[in-house]
């Protein structure tokens, strides 16, 4: 009988997407945990160079070898995870505060806030997301905070066209036209009725676009416009160690390549598990 | 899971064009016709196809420069001499090649050229002293490259080259100079004036939009065909006054990627493969059917420093940072232990070097003290500029940055795409570079001129030292050797006070091709010279 409830629970977890979610928390957590904790699981530093081991394969002294500037991959791998994640997450966050911000105000007010701002986000996803990270990557550095700008300027559009069609949408619901009547400001009605309804959505989305903000940065990595050397970064990490492929050490991409693919399928479960759970994957 | 079996465990559309891509691309740079005659084409894989064909405004394009050097007929050149078991060229040793004979009056002011007779373009033109004449005429007109290299021998106007009969040249300099030769070896070359006379327009009198979209023959090696992209293909010149090049077909084939480079020659599809990593080539050492031919080079590595940026404006700093640099872990790991280490801002092998100019070893003891009485006591970050994907250069730069984090100074590394580096360098605006180059003249004169003094278009640091100037100038008109000598000692013991540079190795030059290929002669330029190889 006990066996027949647990199953029953795993099912009924399966079946709100729980697991799918739970598991991507999890990974996260592992990786997060690590990045946090990175002296503890390595003894070498992101960048501290072992003059001995240039392009060492896998050692017990470096788990996952050197890269071609005799530093430890493990460690770089810890260490990147600090600055991947953060950039991935952070700019995600912005893109909801400011899209979703956006958005609110003009689908709630509509006229020509609304025309404007709509225009605006036509024209800013007329550029191919990528070309567009890269432009902007381009014109103002290569500092984090710039390629969190960067990034987040990407997907904010998204979210302004989401909030705005939620927000048009739950304006004409009778629940708003009664707080109107009780004498509740507008910026009361958007902040206390409107956008709580409004986020389920944005839920499901923002922790897919973290793994793709992650993947984008470490596409600008890939092309030279991501994280500076030498500071520790997955996607310079496979650049850097792409050429070193051909010649039998796919070590030094290999390994931050699959903490990438990693990481993003942990983003990707909990935005699939979010959907599973609010039953809107019909 | 859906995703996956959409595919039902086979190769999707898209892979299967990519395998399609890729399997043409191998086959586009190796067609069949290649070794349609027993395999004797000598193959050339070379990273890009040229920039034009027009020689006179051609620059910062080895492959360029260096096809041209092949197929332009040059009136005199480098001998060659043995240097172990490679072959060098032999800065010491001009020879006369479409010319007869290259002499100077006693002062070495004036110079006379004596063309051999009987000589012809692919056109069927003669080639005679008028071409010469036609050719630096329209150098000068145009202010092409050559007018600027021109101007560090005396010669600035057109009218100091005078035809003196249909085979004789003279060219009378302002003054004289110890560069003549040398200058002459990179700027005696000839276009057919007749040809180019015929496409010449009232706007473009030079036939300078024609001779950039054609080839030029007339050297060692004529061109046969040129399919933009794809394939130069060189001919030997029958016509070509010394021996018959070894080689009589020579098909340099354009493949962008460095690793299909390396696939083709490791496949045996090509002989020579241009371009490659210090990584990759250090892998085919030990290949089968290809062999990696390796010499000393006069190319070398340093960084330039921003003489007007503090802190780097003051001497001790830059003694410090002297002091400060892994020499030999950067010859040992960026270089594989296949570099010398610098010993001076005068390349190693040019006449008048001495290790004197630059006596800084690697201690950081030192450098710290140097610091100290240079007043920086708190460290400081500094920008280095390094070329963005240039392996080296980043690897470098995280050595170096390693180190002088103990001391205290932070580098700021910029990857720099080469029109902004070009851009910075111009406008002087680098604090502190990671360079790279080859002096195409072997001469502490030539070296002050380019990268020493003010103006020079290699004097990325903006270095300005009135004596240096002094010297500089007093080289040039000095020709008595011993009297030259003294000055470059005084120089490099300036140089040694000043430090303009962190002078880091002197990279030898690797090359692997295939085991079928030798009698390679290493270029003081950099420039392949295809006449020499055998197969």
């Amino acid at each position: 009988m006990k066996a027949t409830n647990k199953k029953r629970r795993l099912w009924s977890l399966n079946q709100s997407g729980d697991i799918l979610a739970i598991t991507g928390i999890i990974i996260l957590t592992v990786i997060s945990i690590m990045a946090i904790a990175a002296p503890l699981f390595s003894s070498w530093g992101p960048k501290q160079i072992d003059f001995s081991a240039f392009l060492s394969a896998p050692t017990a002294n470096h788990w996952f070898g050197t890269d071609g500037n005799g530093m430890d991959v493990w460690s770089r791998i810890l260490y990147g995870a600090r600055i991947d994640l953060s950039i991935g997450i952070s700019s995600v966050v912005i893109a909801v505060l400011v899209g979703s911000t956006i958005g609110s105000i003009a689908g709630y007010f509509g006229g020509w806030m609304d025309a404007i701002v709509m225009r605006l986000t036509d024209i800013v996803q007329a550029f191919p997301p990528f070309i567009l990270a890269l432009t902007v990557a381009a014109m103002f550095g290569r500092d984090i905070g710039q390629l969190v700008l960067a990034i987040s300027l990407v997907f904010m559009p998204a979210y302004i066209r989401l909030m705005r069609s939620e927000i048009r949408a739950l304006r004409q619901r009778s629940f708003i036209e009664a707080a109107e009547c009780a004498g509740n400001t507008h910026m009361r009605i958007l902040v206390r009725h409107l956008i709580p309804n409004a986020t389920r959505p944005i839920l499901v989305i923002a922790p897919l676009n973290c793994g793709w903000a992650i993947l984008t940065l470490a596409g600008l990595s890939f092309l030279g416009l991501g994280i500076p050397i030498p500071e520790a970064e997955w996607g310079a990490m496979i650049s850097a160690g792409a050429a070193d492929v051909i010649g039998g050490r796919w070590w030094t991409s290999v390994f931050p390549g699959l903490i990438l693919f990693i990481s993003v399928l942990g983003f990707n479960l909990i935005g699939e598990g979010f959907l599973e759970r609010s039953g809107q994957r019909s | 899971m859906k995703n996956l079996s959409k595919n039902g465990g086979g190769i999707s559309r898209r892979q299967f064009l990519q395998i399609g891509t890729n399997v043409g691309l191998i086959m586009a740079v190796a067609p069949n016709s290649a070794f349609a005659d027993g395999h004797k084409d000598l193959v050339v894989a070379i990273p890009a196809d040229l920039g034009g064909w027009d020689q006179d405004y051609l620059a910062f394009d080895l492959v360029g420069l260096a096809t041209m050097k092949n197929c332009y007929p040059y009136m005199i050149e480098y001998g060659v001499k043995s240097v172990g078991d490679a072959h060098v060229m032999d800065t010491e040793n001009i020879v006369p090649v479409f010319a007869e004979s290259w002499e100077s009056d006693s002062e070495g002011r004036v110079w006379t050229l004596r063309i051999r007779k009987g000589l012809r373009f692919p056109s069927g033109n003669a080639l005679t002293a008028h071409d010469v004449k036609w050719s630096k005429d329209r150098a000068f007109a145009a202010q092409a490259n050559v007018a600027g290299i021109y101007r560090m021998i005396g010669l600035s106007e057109a009218s100091q080259v005078e035809v003196v009969d249909d085979y004789t040249i003279r060219i009378t300099q302002s003054q004289p100079s110890s560069l003549s030769s040398h200058i002459q070896v990179i700027c005696l070359y000839v276009f057919d004036s007749e040809e180019l006379k015929k496409h010449a327009t009232s706007d473009d009198p030079w036939a300078k939009e024609w001779a950039t979209k054609n080839p030029q023959s007339g050297g060692a090696y004529n061109v046969t065909s040129y399919k933009a992209g794809q394939e130069i293909v060189l001919e030997a010149n029958e016509n070509y006054p010394l021996d018959q090049p070894r080689v009589k077909r020579v098909r340099l084939q354009v493949v962008p990627s460095a690793a299909n480079r390396r696939l083709l020659l490791e496949k045996g599809e090509i002989d020579i493969a241009l371009g490659l990593s210090r990584r990759d080539i250090d892998d085919l050492r030990s290949a089968p059917d290809i062999k990696v031919i390796s010499s000393p080079s006069n190319e070398w590595v340093f960084m330039p420093m921003s003489a007007t940026v503090a802190p780097l404006d003051n001497s001790k700093v830059r003694q410090a940072l002297a002091h400060a640099v892994p020499y030999d872990a950067i010859v040992k790991n960026v270089y594989n232990g296949n570099a010398r280490r610098s010993t001076s801002p005068v390349p190693l092998d040019m006449p008048g070097h001495s290790a004197s100019g630059y006596p800084f070893a690697y201690d950081l003891d030192k450098a710290r003290q140097l610091l100290s009485e240079a007043g920086v006591t708190d460290g400081f970050e500094v920008e280095l500029a390094v070329m963005a994907g240039d392996v080296e250069q980043e690897r470098i730069a995280v050595i170096v940055g390693n180190s002088f984090e103990q001391i205290g100074v932070s580098l700021k590394i910029s990857a720099l795409d080469p029109g902004t580096l070009f851009q910075r360098r111009t406008e002087k605006s680098i604090p502190l570079q990671i360079a790279s180059g080859q002096m195409w003249v072997n001469d502490i004169e030539y070296l002050l001129a380019t990268s020493l003094t003010p103006g020079g278009f290699l004097n990325y640091a903006g270095y300005d030292n009135p004596r240096v100037q002094e010297i500089f100038v007093e080289l040039n008109t000095l020709a008595d050797q011993s009297s030259r000598a003294k000055l470059f000692t005084e120089l490099q013991d300036i140089l040694a006070d000043d430090v303009p540079w962190l002078v880091l190795a002197q990279p030898n030059f690797d090359l692997p091709v295939s085991a079928r290929v030798s009698n390679w002669v290493q270029p003081v330029d950099g420039l392949f010279r295809l006449y020499y190889l055998e197969t």
